[in-house]
């Protein structure tokens, strides 16, 4: 095993932060709630049939996007967040899809961020939230460095650990209020699901992940 | 162990039947790996994305392309 590659010992004891409920551990009381966001711009394209998903993979040259990336000082996330946002912005002013399927000009999508580099957590559970940097089309046509801009500054602000616990007490207080744990699973089952429809995935118009990179260090 | 691995690629859990579509990233050596996973009928978004990136003069090439009734991987 090379030196510098630092990993778990399966024989060895595991530290109890391994485990930890990390949203529980963060969560901060009395912080006012995000507020719930308008509905999003959704792409008008009709469903596959099952079974429905296709998939598509491009490599790019990293060099060449981190220079592209660096040419207009932000990093790799944000850039592709913005190529993503001006495709989204050209189906929109698609003139072959009806307007009644643009009932609303916000185009939202949804990116992961790294929690544990805002809160000190070993955990291997599911610890993750995600920022949704917008704009609205209403507004006028966006140029490329236009998106850029706003999707930079969104990124910056809504990366703020103070705004992200908003986004964490939103998601962990209902889950502490004891009248809500106190209803049975069967029957919040059912509303849970009808929240999610409505207040899940209409805020956004997709779902980008962040960029990381991975290493093998193993021989 | 970097010298036995081509490529890598992140595919999101599938898109819901509202947004579609989805996106993931990663990098591996050189190079970026952008995967959409598709829902719809439709491949404009894709295709808006990568003509944006090779308009800019970043090459792109498409290394996976399977299609929703194509056999597995």
């Amino acid at each position: 095993m090379p030196p510098e590659f630092t990993y778990m010992d399966p024989s060895g004891k595991p530290d109890p932060e391994e485990f930890e409920d990390a949203y529980n551990r963060f969560f901060k009381e009395h912080i006012p709630v995000n507020t719930r966001r308008p509905e999003a711009f959704h792409l008008p394209f009709p469903l596959n049939t099952k079974p429905r998903l296709g998939i598509i993979t491009a490599t790019l040259p990293v060099s060449v996007l981190k220079e592209k990336a660096r040419e207009k000082q932000v990093n790799l996330t944000v850039y592709l967040a913005a190529v993503y946002f001006y495709a989204v912005q050209q189906i929109y002013e698609d003139p072959a899809w009806p307007r009644r399927r643009k009932k609303t000009g916000k185009i939202s999508v949804q990116i992961p961020i790294n929690t544990r580099n805002l809160y000190p957590s070993k955990t291997m559970r599911n610890f993750s939230l995600f920022v949704m940097p917008e704009i609205d089309r209403r507004l006028g046509h966006y140029t490329f460095d236009e998106i850029l801009k706003s999707v930079f500054h969104q990124m910056q602000l809504e990366t703020d650990v103070k705004l992200v616990n908003k986004i964490l007490s939103r998601n962990v207080g209902s889950e502490r209020n004891i009248i809500v744990r106190a209803i049975p699973l069967f029957i919040k089952n059912p509303i849970l699901r009808m929240n999610f429809k409505k207040m899940g995935y209409s805020q956004c118009t997709g779902v980008l992940s962040n960029f990381m990179g991975i290493h093998f260090l193993l021989p | 162990m970097m010298e036995h691995i081509e490529s890598v690629m992140v595919v999101l859990p599938p898109p819901n039947k509202l947004t579609k579509v989805s996106c993931g990233i990663i990098g591996f050596n050189d190079k970026v790996s952008v995967t959409f996973g598709n829902i719809s009928r439709n491949r404009d978004l894709e295709r808006n994305f990568f003509c944006f990136l090779t308009s800019e003069n970043i090459p792109v090439s498409i290394t996976y392309n399977r299609n929703c009734h194509d056999e597995c991987l």
